[in-house]
């Protein structure tokens, strides 16, 4: 029967012809829906977090929208480069942005995506192990170099171009370096972690780690806390964790992938701040205050304590004038010419 | 010319809905990148080695999917086996199990701490951050493909002549070789492709596994996270490019060898 | 020879019970039965292609029982030919001779051809052959690597009557010809009759009759049989010409058959010895004889009458039992008994000569 497949390209053409080429810019579709006006109807409430912080804002999400029934909220975690890129590149709604490396927000989102930030805890970098790992019974904040040294004991951290936890490591590698006056130390450490050992993110190192594969990673605090699992604390002059030893952590830096492949982009050593704001072109722009400002209560405060975030009290903001009216008490300034 | 019947219509229109679905996403890719940038792609050397790693792997992982499935296909078309119902419900399962999960799983037989990983590494094999860890975890979740095929293309085959060549003095072996095999190529051939694809197309399990060194899907997803969309569309390209003449080869092999052959 | 001997096998609903049998040198025999009987399990059982759960089997003085099916040296050829589809009709033939070397199989290839007439199939495709072809290149890849015995599955079932009789013809000629010990199942009592040297009858997974194929037709030692048989008034004799012949169409003659005491007029197509076959209900039975075309008027005495509401069975001695059937109002109407003389009037039409 001959008719059929002639009929059928017939349709495809129709089909394509109708369809057209037009770009989409979803972004579009982003404006068209409600604001946050209060009524019977259900509101979405769109959230983006790194993924340390999915656990706490979960719960956050979960309390607030018990007080307020109307609201479905959409969580979405991921990396924190990948979340900027979704709404940068993508143009994919966002309410509120929450990311663990404050400083993609003033060299990525301002002015053009956002218009302030507030940082709002901090974490640390810690070496994270299990009971079965190597010389867990000895290690501690002193020796732990000289362990991850010796021969035989495996550990690992994730890919500096694709995750900020994996070039903090690099950095508390080289602030190590300097604290403990071991020219050396620097090379030694990159050493003990070759690229079989490398993963994207910590989520992937945490299976090697209780699997056994690995005895030591390095990664957050709060990730640890988070996980019940072991961690070394390391001295505050290595692990950045202190907004007051900015300037020290300002003396190291490494290269990570720049914005093309081939490219390098310098990284200079900054306090691991979690920073969050809302979009400009958030479709719900109330409700995101309101869910920030339930976040920074004392409510809100002890939510994400539980879930071993250490809090920034108060929240500072990077711009106070560019702070929503409604956000205003919730903060307190950035300050000291940081950008 | 025949009027086409309503049957023709519909069907073609439901036809033509899923064409274009399928079409569009990858026209759009292969528009939305520039030729120079498919160039660079192709010649950026990281990228080729992590294409070739991923169809060498593909390969490897088809190979020992064809050596262990195809008996394992035949078994389950000739013999009625205990627990055959079990063992056919499992050979699906892997591919119903998240990528991830997968890749979690097999770290905790292949890890160096476990059985797996422990007995192979007598032989100096060892998984994680290796090539074989990569192998691994594409023969996990792809094997089920060529199982099935294998079983159902026997299936297909009368064994009442593999008896008639039983009696003309071929063995089992000689039987399966010269008449069961014969007779079911082609779905044993499709079976590998189809293996082989998606092999090649596996992310979540081999991440957990083997991040370094970079398979295609890792390579590309690694591009979108740290440079963009930009910078990963002209590998992706690549790897379907040549993954479709893959496809087109092999199924052009076993359509040709079907004309005007007997069936 | 093949024996079998107390041979039970299982498989799903089909059962093979106790089995005994025993075929001797270059003997043809022919084992007749419904579908579902066991016919093509037994042959399987002998070829080893499906085990036997007990007894023993023997081929040419050999215990085969637990011997595979490759080293049996059997040839074996199933209801549908099953040729190879992949393969030539030539490398069919050879499938066999994967042990001889190369010049001396192709030797073999085309004498076996030469002998079955499908010498010019040679080097065809299996596509597109007729089932008479597609049967005489199954026929050639069994025999190819000479077996010891030749197993067929209803070989001619799946052909039309036409290409059935010339290939009967040919079965025996070949067998004359190769005197191999064949084994041959069908349940086509027409091509039992002419082929086997010897007959079996299998019902149920039992073997229930052996022995010459006359006698078991003559004498079927159950009623089973006889329904299965279906041909109660099976007679064996010689059929000659008539003087002056006459000639019908088709190549068919008036001619006159003779078996013992009993002379009949009958159709027949060819002389010599045959087989008449005379339905019971084509017997008119009456207490005189009466005006009819028919050419066959015999007088009897009734043996035995079987009422089998509402009909009755008749036996009556004409020199030879003939069974007739009747209504039972017949019946009565003519006060049939045992010892009442009665005419059979049978056409000579009625009577099946082959």
């Amino acid at each position: 029967m001959r008719a059929a497949p002639r009929l059928f390209m017939v349709l495809l053409c129709v089909l394509f012809g109708l369809g057209g080429a037009k770009p989409s810019s979803v972004a579009l579709s982003a404006g068209t829906l409600r604001t946050g006006t209060a009524g019977g109807e259900q509101q979405q409430l769109i959230v983006f977090n790194a993924g340390s912080l999915t656990a706490p804002f979960g719960d956050l999400l979960k309390e607030f929208a018990r007080l307020h029934p109307e609201v479905t909220p959409q969580q979405e975690s991921s990396g924190s480069l990948d979340l900027v890129r979704k709404i940068t590149e993508f143009g994919k709604p966002c309410d509120v942005l929450a990311v663990a490396d404050y400083e993609v927000m003033p060299s990525l989102l301002i002015p053009q995506y956002a218009d302030w930030y507030g940082i709002f805890a901090r974490n640390q970098m810690v070496l994270i192990y299990t009971a079965s790992s190597k010389f867990a019974g000895e290690i501690n904040g002193n020796n732990w170099y000289e362990i991850l040294l010796r021969p035989d004991v495996k550990s690992g951290h994730s890919d500096p171009d694709a995750d900020p936890a994996g070039y903090r490591t690099l950095l508390l590698w080289q602030l190590a370096e300097k604290y403990y006056r071991k020219p050396g130390l620097y090379e030694q450490l990159n050493k003990t972690v070759p690229a079989k050992n490398i993963r994207p993110k910590s989520v992937e190192l945490v299976a090697l780690l209780q699997s056994g594969e690995l005895d030591y990673i390095y990664g957050y605090r709060s990730v640890a806390e988070q996980g019940g699992m072991s961690f070394v604390a390391l001295p505050p002059e290595i692990d950045l964790s202190e907004a007051s030893k900015a300037e020290l952590y300002s003396t190291v830096s490494t290269q990570v992938a720049g914005s093309k492949p081939g490219e390098k982009k310098t990284i200079t050593g900054l306090p691991i701040l979690f920073a969050l704001t809302i979009p400009k072109n958030a479709p719900h722009q109330q409700l995101a205050e309101e869910f920030i400002r339930f976040a920074l209560s004392p409510q809100g405060q002890e939510i994400m304590k539980r879930r071993k975030l250490t809090l920034i009290s108060p929240a500072l903001a990077s711009d106070l004038e560019k702070l929503p009216k409604g956000l205003r008490s919730s903060f307190a300034s950035l300050g000291k010419g940081r950008k | 010319m025949k009027k086409p019947s309503r049957l023709d219509l519909i069907f073609s229109l439901l036809g033509a809905c899923l064409v274009l679905f399928l079409l569009a996403p990858l026209l759009k890719m292969l528009l939305g990148s520039p030729a120079g940038e498919l160039h660079d792609a192709l010649t950026d050397g990281e990228v080729r080695s992590a294409i070739a790693l991923s169809l060498t792997c593909a390969f490897w992982a088809t190979l020992i999917g064809t050596v262990f499935g195809v008996p394992l296909g035949y078994l389950l078309a000739r013999r009625s086996l205990p627990g055959k119902h079990f063992i056919e419900a499992l050979v699906d399962v892997p591919v119903v199990i998240p990528h991830p999960v997968a890749g979690i799983a097999l770290l905790l037989v292949f890890g160096r701490h476990y059985f797996g990983g422990q007995f192979f590494s007598r032989f100096g094999l060892t998984f994680v951050g290796e090539v074989p860890g990569i192998v691994i975890a594409m023969l996990f979740v792809s094997s089920s493909f060529l199982i099935n095929a294998a079983r159902d293309g026997f299936r297909n085959v009368d064994p009442r002549l593999e008896y008639v060549a039983r009696t003309l003095g071929y063995g089992p072996l000689g039987a399966f070789f010269s008449v069961a095999v014969p007779l079911s190529w082609r779905n044993l051939l499709s079976g590998a492709i189809m293996m082989w694809a998606r092999a090649i197309s596996e992310f979540g399990a081999i991440l957990i596994l083997t991040y370094n060194p970079k398979v295609a899907s890792v390579l590309i997803y690694d591009r979108f996270s740290t440079y963009g969309l930009k910078y990963a569309l002209p590998p992706a390209l690549a790897l379907v490019l040549l993954s479709l003449s893959v496809f087109a080869l092999l199924r052009g092999i076993s359509l040709q060898r079907g004309q005007g052959r007997a069936a | 020879m093949i024996r079998l001997s107390n041979v039970s096998s299982r498989r799903g609903a089909f059962a093979l019970q106790s089995i005994h049998l025993e075929i001797a040198d270059g003997e043809y025999f022919v084992l007749l039965g419904p579908t579902g009987a066991g016919k093509t399990q037994l042959l399987e059982v002998i070829a080893g292609v499906q085990g036997a759960s007990s007894g023993e089997i023997w081929i040419d003085e050999e215990n085969v029982t637990s011997l595979p099916p490759e080293a049996r040296h059997i040839g074996f050829m199933y209801q549908d030919y099953l040729l190879f589809p992949q393969l030539t009709v030539r490398k069919n033939i050879a499938f066999g001779l994967h042990e001889m070397p190369r010049a001396d199989a192709n030797a073999r290839v085309e004498e076996v051809a030469r002998l079955l007439k499908i010498e010019p199939l040679l080097d065809r495709g299996i596509v597109g052959l007729s089932g008479g072809e597609q049967q005489r290149i199954a026929l050639a890849r069994a025999l190819a690597p000479r077996p010891r015995v030749l197993l067929l599955d209803e070989p001619l079932s799946a052909l039309d009557p036409q290409i059935r009789r010339e290939l009967r013809r040919e079965l025996r000629s070949l067998h004359e010809e190769l005197r191999v010990t064949t084994l041959h199942v069908t349940h086509d009592f027409e091509e039992a009759l002419a082929l086997a040297d010897r007959l079996g009858v299998i019902h149920e997974g039992r073997i229930v009759q052996t022995g010459m194929p006359d006698e078991v037709f003559r004498k079927p030692d159950s009623a089973f049989l006889a329904r299965f048989l279906g041909v109660e008034n099976l007679l064996r004799g010689n059929v000659a010409r008539c003087d002056p012949p006459e000639l019908h169409s088709g190549g068919a003659f008036e001619a006159v058959f003779e078996a013992g005491p009993l002379k009949l007029y009958v159709i027949a197509e060819q002389e010599g010895p045959v087989y008449a076959a005379i339905r019971p209900e084509e017997i008119t039975v009456s207490g005189e004889f009466f005006p009819s075309s028919a050419r066959n008027r015999l007088e009897g005495t009734v043996v035995s009458v079987e009422k089998v509401w509402p009909l009755v069975r008749l036996t009556v001695n004409v020199g030879v039992p003939l069974v007739a059937v009747i209504t039972a109002q017949s019946s009565e109407s003519l006060e049939l008994a045992a010892g009442v003389k009665v005419c059979l009037t049978i056409k000579a039409s009625a009577i099946h000569i082959f």
